[in-house]
């Protein structure tokens, strides 16, 4: 598989780096593309400076453009998590910087080589409080989950997800508060505070293990190596907080892969004994490194169940049962209503599907005018899709009304979450590269590999044929229209009636013309 | 806003961040909503070179001497090319001035 291919020199140069030379029917270009997919665009620029191959010449000055484009992008973001640990700082409130933001000012040579889709702040206190002082300011709610909330910022360019924890599901892996902020120290750059290096490896591998069941892009893993190497962890501390916050398998089993992924340096005091069971789940993956770099599939169920052992009653109890959202409604009915619904959910969940499509293929930006304004890029669209039960867009067309009209804003749920059903309301991302509202019509079950069919209600025709991993989302409810599903059949049957009329006549007219 | 002079003393503002990446050496803005795409500035070597020295506490002679020094320039031709740079920067607010012999 070709996208192997380049993944396979982009691990080889992240780990050794060695710059292979480029495998006969691998474009330079899907090469460069990749790299950017995996967020080391800049390493293999600074491997292509140095090496200079005459195959490289094409991508050299692309990868410059992009280069320079990150960096403005990430000083803009870590400018944004300041501001934000300003606002709040200002009201009283604690909260210190996450992931990325930290990495590309810490651990980095130069913060374009730490691209992040969106910026992470953990809020330490007051959880509400915290939340407006982002509404006051400006920022919009785009997403919610249980260990963090999306907002759009009042320039609409930038995600920033407020974390209650660093993970789904925070009771399990406890954050600790007045931990964390008397560890905390000083920042040299934008960010006046900085979590300790103890703790930033610990927030990497849950997130790395728990949140993505040891499945990130290779830049994702470069993070654990470029903290061993450049910064002063003291183990001994590690492993306290480790055990401290219940997490002494995530950091094992994370580690383990940053060292077969990318070579991460892993101290002895480091190596961990895993749980028989994770350790057995682990092995094969470590000898297939690749297995462990996105796109790859993770076997997320699995590998919490292998990473909770000695506490998978706690984990079923707080996957289904307790909604650990703070707005969630925590009486009895409910959690056993939201129980039984995520577990059907579960159940029917699809098997992996293939790897969404690279950010590359994308089309231009959706005109404002035919359909769904996606006020950000198709990557973080998809990231927040499979990051949050729901994202929240505004409806800007009027060619799904009176289903949905212009101006409305609906929650998405992503295609990955549920499944989308014949007669839902989808976002579809069109031959076009536009990313439209439609009403989905799966093919039937005999004909399975059958492209997928949408048309918009007040579309005369179907549109184009579309992929699976086409259809990003399906609508799940309407703001302001509460108890009304735009999932309603009479309508649906109307515009699928429509769009067999409108065709069955368009082959009449040909049939007609053809006739001498 | 008076053009600068080189007896006068300048340092980098926090306005302005400058990042070698690579061959190339950047400054890019940090406007008040992150940084802005359109106003980065590609500085070439002797560019780079004065906006290190930039430091709060050489003037624009003694910066002018060290080009001098370093590269093969004419002392007339570093001074007219340091105070148009110093001129460029003071533009975009990249450089403050700041009192002789340290800020």
């Amino acid at each position: 598989m070709a996208e192997s291919k380049e993944r396979g020199l982009l691990r080889t140069l992240v780990a050794t780096g060695r710059l292979e030379a480029l495998p006969e029917g691998l474009p330079a270009l899907a090469l460069a593309q990749a790299a950017g997919d995996q967020g080391v665009a800049g390493f293999l620029l600074a491997a292509v400076e140095h090496e200079r191959p005459a195959w490289a010449e094409p991508i050299t000055e692309a990868l410059g453009a992009r280069r320079r484009a990150l960096l403005v992008r990430t000083l803009g973001q870590i400018g944004l998590a300041a501001r934000c640990l300003s606002l709040l700082e200002a009201r009283g409130l604690r909260a210190l910087p996450l992931k990325g933001v930290v990495l590309a000012e810490t651990v980095y040579d130069v913060e374009s080589d730490r691209p992040m889709s969106d910026v992470d702040l953990l809020a330490l206190e007051r959880w509400p409080e915290a939340v407006a002082v982002l509404r006051e300011a400006g920022f919009v709610d785009v997403a919610r989950g249980d260990h963090a909330w999306a907002f759009r910022d009042p320039g609409g360019r930038e995600i920033l997800e407020l974390h209650r924890s660093v993970v789904s599901a925070p009771g399990l892996f406890p954050p600790d508060p007045g931990g964390l902020w008397e560890r905390c120290r000083a920042g040299r750059g934008q960010l006046s505070r900085l979590p300790s290096p103890e703790d930033l490896l610990l927030q990497l591998a849950l997130h790395a293990a728990f949140q993505h069941g040891l499945c990130l892009s290779l830049v994702q893993w470069l993070d654990f190596r470029r903290v061993l190497e450049r910064e002063a962890i003291d183990a001994g501390r590690l492993m306290t907080l480790a055990a401290r916050a219940r997490a002494e398998a995530p950091i094992g089993a994370a580690l383990l892969a940053a060292e077969a992924v990318v070579g991460a340096p892993l101290p002895d005091a480091l190596r961990p004994r895993l749980p028989a069971g994770l350790g057995r789940w682990l092995a094969p993956r470590l000898a297939e490194p690749l297995s462990l770099v996105a796109p790859s599939e993770p076997d997320l169920a699995r590998a919490r169940w292998e990473l909770l052992a000695g506490r998978r009653a706690e984990l079923v109890w707080r996957t289904l049962v307790l909604p650990e959202t703070p707005d969630g409604d925590d009486r009895l009915p409910a959690r056993l209503a939201f129980a039984l619904g995520r577990g059907l959910r579960l159940a029917r969940r699809q098997p992996p599907e293939a790897p969404l499509l690279p950010a590359h293929d994308l089309g231009p930006p959706p005109a404002a005018a035919d359909g769904v304004e996606v006020p950000f890029g198709e990557e973080l669209l998809r990231d927040c899709l499979s990051s949050f039960p729901h994202v929240r867009l505004t409806v800007t067309g009027r060619c799904m009304e009176p289903a949905l009209g212009h101006g409305e804003t609906v929650h998405l749920v992503g295609a990955r979450r549920r499944r989308p059903r014949v007669r839902d309301v989808v976002l579809a991302r069109q031959k076009d590269g536009r990313r439209l509202p439609r009403r989905f019509w799966r093919p039937p079950p005999a004909f399975s590999c059958s492209p997928w069919r949408t048309k918009a209600d007040r579309g005369r025709l179907p549109d184009p044929p579309l992929a699976a991993q086409d259809v990003l989302a399906s609508v799940d409810a309407v703001e302001g229209r509460p108890g009304e599903h735009p999932r309603r059949a009479g309508r649906a049957l109307a515009s699928l009636a429509g769009g067999i009329a409108a065709r069955l006549r368009l082959r009449a007219g040909a049939r007609a013309e053809a006739l001498p | 806003m008076s053009r600068p002079r080189l007896e006068e003393t300048w340092a980098r503002s926090g306005r302005m961040v400058g990042r070698r990446i690579g061959d190339e050496y950047v400054l890019v803005p940090l406007a008040g909503r992150g940084a802005d795409l359109d106003s980065i500035l590609n500085l070439n070597r002797v560019a780079t070179f004065v906006w290190e020295h930039l430091d709060g506490e050489r003037t624009g002679a003694a910066i002018v001497d060290a080009v001098v020094e370093r590269f093969e320039v004419d002392r007339e031709r570093a001074e007219k090319d340091t105070l148009e740079l110093l001129d460029t920067l003071l533009e975009l607010a990249a450089i403050v001035p700041a009192a002789p012999g340290g800020r």
